[in-house]
């Protein structure tokens, strides 16, 4: 009898996330409804988000957050792909075993550090670095690119090098036999072997890119201008979420569940992908 | 020659990547803490927000991180049970398992809208706790 409880319960518990998954698409596919039917797929072209004077209705467009989203990510990525990589590369091949365990311990402690306070020391730290040297206002599209570079570059290392270190030793010291030098047996024996491991990582370090919300509102600028220059500030989706969220009503509203149901389908998608396709599923 | 020499260039440059990776954790813990530590008082804990403390700030945060946890640690917990012990090797605990990784990774803000959806949006309006908008 017991038994049969506890069982039923953990079979409830399990089945949970499936359902959450279905509950959020639903929730968020029902809201966003009448901006569906208002603005359909030219949301995602429209520059104008105005509500209108008596708070009834408006245009929205979701345009403007939308590619403050793709290219502060794509800055973060820009800059985090190399560096990420040549990180793992010093922890897998170039660090004695000491070093690389004490660097180890530093970029993981980097990734444990809440995105908040990546988005202070960014605003009050890294901003007035970039004004001086780039110009611009000092939080926009680039200083919020680079702190997210920042952000993902650790995650990506980790699992890069636990990629390269599946690379079976045979295989390394038969390359060093040949007279191979190290950077040929990274790039012909290490590379291919931990291919899809790498490319996963990149992956899910965009799917994170994508969806930070806390660093990147307090460097992007938050304001729904399109972006002419590197440095001008605009918003992302989540930063427009989270700040209008409370005092948005009806239509507006309706688009802002509109765009967190496009950021969820995308980031479920980019996330599975890596998942799935690159990282594989170890057994157990 | 010239592979030994591009070997060097890319070790140093893989070298270097590390060193700034280890250079913004120390830049931010740095600034943290120094920030952080010299503006720490005891009053700093025994007082309000609106009197330039933290206090109420902190038993927020733990009163939030409790309640979550004691909703998510039960069900957490024997969502594992489950996996492991009942559903071991079956499709259906390989795909609650695929899932739930994925689930990990979505995006906060994405959960927060849903939340607020079922939550918060039904209390805002007049028609009482659990309207649904359909």
């Amino acid at each position: 009898m017991g038994g049969k409880l506890f069982r039923n319960f953990s079979f409830f518990s399990a089945t949970l996330s499936f359902f959450l998954l279905i509950g959020i698409f639903a929730i968020l596919f029902t809201y966003a409804q009448e901006a569906l039917a208002e603005f359909g797929f030219d949301f995602l072209l429209s520059e104008t988000w105005e509500a209108d004077e008596d708070d009834e209705g408006g245009i929205f467009g979701g345009y403007i957050p939308i590619i403050g989203t793709l290219l502060s990510t794509l800055i973060a990525m820009t800059i985090a792909v190399p560096l990420a990589m040549g990180i793992a590369i010093f922890l897998t091949e170039v660090a004695s075993v000491n070093i690389a365990k004490s660097v180890s311990v530093a970029i993981e402690l980097l990734a444990a550090i809440p995105s908040i306070i990546y988005g202070m020391w960014g605003l009050f730290y890294f901003a007035p670095i970039v004004q001086s040297t780039v110009g611009g206002n000092g939080v926009g599209l680039l200083t919020a690119g680079i702190v997210l570079a920042i952000m993902i570059i650790p995650f990506m290392a980790a699992i890069t090098r636990d990629a390269m270190n599946t690379t079976p030793h045979v295989l390394k010291e038969s390359a060093y036999t040949m007279g191979a030098t190290k950077f040929e047996v990274i790039k012909d024996v290490i590379l291919p072997y931990s291919k899809g491991g790498i490319i996963g990582s990149i992956i899910l370090a965009l799917g994170r890119a994508l969806g930070e919300t806390m660093a990147v509102a307090f460097l992007i600028g938050s304001v729904m201008s399109t972006v002419k220059h590197v440095t001008d500030p605009t918003t992302s989706i989540p930063v427009l979420l989270a700040n209008n969220f409370a005092e948005a009503e009806d239509l507006e509203m309706s688009s802002m569940y509109y765009l967190a149901l496009i950021l969820f389908v995308v980031s479920f998608a980019i996330i599975s992908t890596a998942k799935f396709y690159f990282l594989g599923r170890k057994p157990k | 020659m010239n592979r030994l020499i591009l070997n060097k260039v890319i070790l140093v440059l893989s070298t270097l990547s590390a060193i700034i990776g280890i250079s913004f954790l120390f830049w931010i813990l740095a600034t943290l803490s120094y920030k952080g530590i010299t503006s720490i008082t005891w009053s700093t804990f025994t007082n309000d927000l609106v009197n330039g403390g933290i206090r109420n700030l902190l038993v927020g945060q733990f009163t939030m991180a409790i309640l979550a946890s004691v909703i998510a640690v039960p069900i957490g917990m024997m969502a594992g049970i489950y996996l492991r012990e009942y559903g071991h090797g079956s499709k259906l605990a390989s795909v609650i398992r695929n899932l739930s990784d994925v689930m990990m990774s979505a995006p906060s803000i994405v959960i927060g809208v849903f939340v607020y959806a079922i939550l918060v949006a039904g209390t805002m309006a007049t028609q009482g706790l659990w309207h649904w908008p359909l």
